[in-house]
């Protein structure tokens, strides 16, 4: 009995994994289409090929190289594509996945790992925003792979603590955004050690680990400071930030935004209600309620602590910072749901599959029938677009057939550079001058381009 | 002598001498360096720098020295002495690193005098008081020892491969050219641990990776965006060839300490007698590698050293003394072995007073060598400006001059310049110092300015212009009215 008893969590888990694969592969080559960012920082690849020697600089001097030497693989397989990019990260969200197993199930045991991981993994956020072959992607991991040296007891206290270190110094290196994910972490976690301060001491390797990851970093951050804005700007405009962050929240952490950005369309106020009051729901239930819930509370606190200190750093509201916070709050929901819904087995896994269905619905399926928008949607204070996501595939088609194209917006530019390397029919001229044909957006009500003028998004001018 | 009171006397005698002999005349013995002032200079941007400075005085420097000169430069001024402080404390950790890593290596007694004969040689005494980030390397190479050799009680030996794999890091971040040592310490450890077939203990020192980034990251990333100042390095490595056939016009003078001398004095030892000492050291090498009862530890260590010259010989792309020190304390260390392993051998039934008697006596040998070979000239002449060779060109012992006379004459004498960089540097330095008066131009301000040009007075020089100069007692230096030198 008890083997079949043990056996049932572990098909379950499988099961998971294998929707949790499924829909995270489905369309990884063109849904969303390659966007500007992402085809820059595999710009970067393209240079560190070429470079004669080693390449200590990302995408940006806050864009830490490591993860361009990681795509090399992959970009020698699968050529300049959307699709080299996402693979990688792809097997970084397969080993995210398992980590997360390993970490949940020592957060909040056996009874309720699976929940957490349903929520997080099945969140519409995951599944529309974890597919992206940027360097932002790998925050989750990140975060997991630090809580996973934190909270392991097999491994000694000196290699336990460089590695932890390690881990955030690495996630500080990808991405000097994830500053704030680190001290949401590392904040709760010297709280467990309230009481017996002296074991702190133990772990002054951390610091070590966390400087080997980073120091490469801290000095192309420091060198080459022409590109991180003005600190005193954005550290300025602190408690405007905090202000907004209200008609922020909901637009975040219902979803709606992230499916706007492929579809152009926000959830309606209504269901944005819903969803966040659920949201706040669950997350109340977990640390009110749950079994669980000094962890779930010092989880909470994580969070906090991590939003306002994004909200300190960050210019201004954008989606991709706001990731690993709502992946949060919706694992902490999945603490709260199992407290609900503990006593049906297969209920994690019916609820990983509506999640899916509803992501499938809501922005899959117009995704594929449309080709994304070039539509505003709302970020609390301001106005993002749907443009980077649109289906640039009969793009590069039409391109191929027309010789030398430019484009003023670096976020096209980008894309068609990247997309040249190793490709003579899209190879870009040096300079505007040269070219013959110039693309831009096509806005809505604006009326197709003089080539392909069946390109919905696109519209494609002859150069004067 | 194990385990008796007449280990612990012998080592209080050793290091008390070594004290005097690394302390005295410590500020003005050499002269202050251009090099050495340059390194200073950036302690000086350092405190006048709005953010954080993380280059060293080249990119392939790091700054971390300079941080630690902070409180001796605030505390001693700008001179030669703040930044020789430092280099003197790391010097006297250094001493009980080298003793107890020999310790470990070739037990008590062998061990004592190889230490000795690295501690007391000429070179350590003449080029390991210099205050420059080069004289760090031997401090590193030993930390990383100690670290590697720790004995399994030890507090500190689960957390060795992380704190061995950081002083690798920070030697190298140090300076780049701590690389070959590196490499040398790498491959010895290696081959020690393959001998004993401790496989597993190589896998186990993975966190070693760990702490060499922690400790040569950030110079990484420095040396890989600003390659323009070892541009020389990379182009020279074609000539590699040259350089190993020109190694051995070198290197009997540099393991005589020949060259050493003859940069502070300006006079090279006689070939019968560098050809002698390089004939006792190899000598004696070559027992160290016969004799002792760990003659292993003595073959891995000679190894270790071919593999340091060799890779040196690739990076550098000109023989310089200062990359060579590291190569001849190790050389000098397994001749003392050898002569460790001498007395050993022929005195088995031996008292405690024997290896401590050796000991001491050797250092004070080598003590009373550089003493009369090079204190004693050096402070009657104040130094040299002649030129010396080391194997394949020559170099200038002007490097090391007195620089006292010189602040003497300019003090208040109104804005000065001078066109060799070495002398510049220094007087840039000590002008940060409101102790000396000096009106150094700036290198962005018209040299129109300047009332007085400083140059080396070489030896044999003219002296027909000597109407011109401001102080034409000086035995090393030309102070000219610009325009009229």
């Amino acid at each position: 009995m008890s083997s079949v008893a043990n056996r049932r969590p572990r098909a379950l888990l499988i099961l998971i994994f294998i929707l949790f694969l499924i829909s995270n592969t489905a369309y990884l080559h063109r849904v969303p289409g390659l966007f500007g960012d992402e085809a820059s920082e595999g710009n970067n690849v393209y240079e560190l090929l070429r470079s004669d020697k080693i390449v200590v600089r990302g995408e940006r001097s806050y864009i830490g190289p490591l993860v361009d030497y990681a795509r090399v693989p992959f970009v020698l397989v699968f050529g300049y594509s959307a699709l080299a990019l996402r693979m990688m990260m792809l097997l970084v969200s397969l080993a995210t996945f398992g980590l997360a197993v390993v970490v949940f199930r020592r957060l909040f045991g056996e009874e309720i790992y699976l929940w957490v991981m349903v929520m997080m993994f099945f969140s519409p956020t995951y599944l529309l925003y974890q597919r992206l072959g940027w360097a932002i992607t790998l925050f989750p991991f990140f975060a997991l792979l630090l809580l996973f040296f934190l909270t392991d007891k097999r491994i000694r206290v000196p290699y336990r603590s460089a590695l932890a270190g390690l881990a955030a110094g690495l996630g500080l290196h990808n991405y000097i955004v994830f500053l704030p994910a680190i001290a949401g972490i590392i904040g709760p976690w010297l709280i467990t050690f309230w009481r017996r301060p002296k074991e702190l001491l133990k772990h002054w390797l951390a610091l070590l680990g966390f400087w080997a990851g980073f120091g490469t970093q801290f000095a192309v951050l420091q060198l080459m400071s022409e590109d991180q804005g003005s600190p005193r700007e954005v550290i300025s405009g602190f408690w405007g930030r905090v202000a907004n962050l209200p008609s922020l929240l909901p637009l975040v952490s219902s979803g709606s935004s992230y499916v706007a950005r492929y579809t152009g369309n926000e959830f309606s106020s209504l269901a944005i209600g819903i969803i966040t009051l659920v949201l706040v729901v669950l997350v109340g239930m977990a640390v009110v309620s749950g079994r669980h819930r000094r962890v779930a509370i010092l989880w909470l606190l994580g969070l906090a602590i991590q939003l306002l200190a994004l909200t300190f750093i960050i210019d201004r509201f954008t989606l991709r910072y706001f990731v690993l916070f709502v992946l949060g709050m919706w694992a902490l929901a999945g603490v709260g749901l199992s407290v609900l819904a503990r006593r049906f087995t297969g209920a994690p896994a019916v609820v990983a599959l509506a999640l899916t269905a509803v992501t499938g619905v809501a922005v899959l399926v117009p995704y594929l029938r449309t080709g994304g928008s070039v539509e505003r949607f709302s970020l609390g204070n301001r106005t993002d677009t749907a443009a980077d996501f649109v289906d640039i595939r009969s793009l590069v088609s039409c391109v191929e057939t027309l010789g030398p194209v430019w484009s003023d917006n670096p976020h096209i530019y980008n894309r068609l550079l990247y997309l040249s390397h190793g490709n003579e029919a899209r190879e870009l001229p040096e300079s505007k001058y040269e070219a013959h044909w110039l693309v831009d957006y096509r806005l809505p009500g604006e009326r197709g381009g003089v080539k392909c003028p069946e390109l919905t998004h696109f519209k494609i001018s002859k150069r004067k | 002598m194990a385990g008796t009171n007449w280990y612990r006397v012998t080592l209080a005698v050793l290091f008390g001498l070594f004290f005097i002999a690394n302390a005295a005349y410590l500020h003005r013995v050499p002269g202050l360096m251009g090099d050495e002032a340059s390194e200073g200079e950036n302690v000086y941007l350092l405190l006048d720098a709005k953010q954080l400075v993380i280059t060293g005085e080249r990119s392939y420097i790091g700054p971390l020295i300079d941080y630690i000169r902070v409180p001796f430069v605030l505390l001693l001024g700008y001179s030669a002495w703040p930044l020789r402080w430092l280099v003197f404390l790391f010097s006297l950790a250094t001493f009980w690193l080298v003793v107890v890593t020999c310790r470990r290596l070739w037990g008590e007694d062998v061990g004592l005098v190889g230490a000795v004969a690295l501690l007391f040689s000429p070179v350590y005494l003449l080029e390991q008081r210099m205050g420059w980030a080069i004289t760090l390397f031997p401090f590193f190479v030993f930390l990383m020892l100690y670290l590697l050799t720790l004995p399994e009680g030890s507090l500190l030996k689960r957390h060795a491969p992380l704190l061995a794999g950081l002083a690798a890091g920070l030697g190298l971040h140090n300076h780049v050219l701590f690389l070959p040592t590196l490499v040398a310490v790498m491959t010895g450890w290696l081959l020690a641990m393959a001998g004993k077939r401790r496989f597993k203990e190589i896998l186990s020192f993975w966190p070693a990776a760990v702490g060499f980034m922690a400790g040569f990251g950030t110079q990484l990333a420095v040396m890989s965006l600003n390659r323009s100042d070892f541009q020389d390095s990379l182009q020279a490595t074609g000539l590699y060839g040259d350089r190993i056939r020109d190694l051995p016009e070198l290197l009997p003078m540099v393991v005589s300490g020949s060259s050493y001398v003859a940069r502070y004095t300006g006079a090279e030892f006689a070939p019968s007698i560098f050809m002698g000492i390089t004939g006792v050291v190899v000598g004696l090498v070559v027992l160290a590698l016969v004799l002792p009862r760990r003659r292993g530890v003595s073959g891995v260590w000679l190894a270790s050293l071919a593999v340091l010259l060799f890779l040196l010989l690739y990076m550098v792309f000109q023989f310089s003394l200062r990359y060579f020190v590291t190569f001849v304390l190790g050389m000098w260390l397994l001749a003392g072995v050898g002569l460790g392993s001498i007395f050993a051998r022929l005195l088995k039934k031996r008292g405690p007073l024997l290896p401590a008697a050796v000991s001491i006596g050797l250092a004070a040998v080598l003590l009373v060598w550089t003493l009369s070979t090079t204190l004693i000239p050096y402070l009657r002449t104040g130094g040299s400006t002649g030129e010396f060779s080391i194997g394949n060109r020559n170099d200038s012992a002007a490097a090391l001059v007195d620089t006292r006379p010189l602040i003497e004459c300019l003090r208040g004498a109104g804005p000065v310049y001078a066109e060799n960089i070495h002398i510049y540097n220094r007087l840039h330095y000590l002008g940060h110092n409101p102790k000396y008066n000096l009106a150094v131009l700036d290198t962005n301000e018209s040299k129109k300015r300047a009332e007085w040009i400083v140059s080396y007075r070489l030896e044999g020089e003219d002296r027909r212009d000597v109407k011109f100069e401001k102080c034409p007692e000086l035995k090393h230096w030309r102070v000219v009215e610009r325009d009229k030198g």
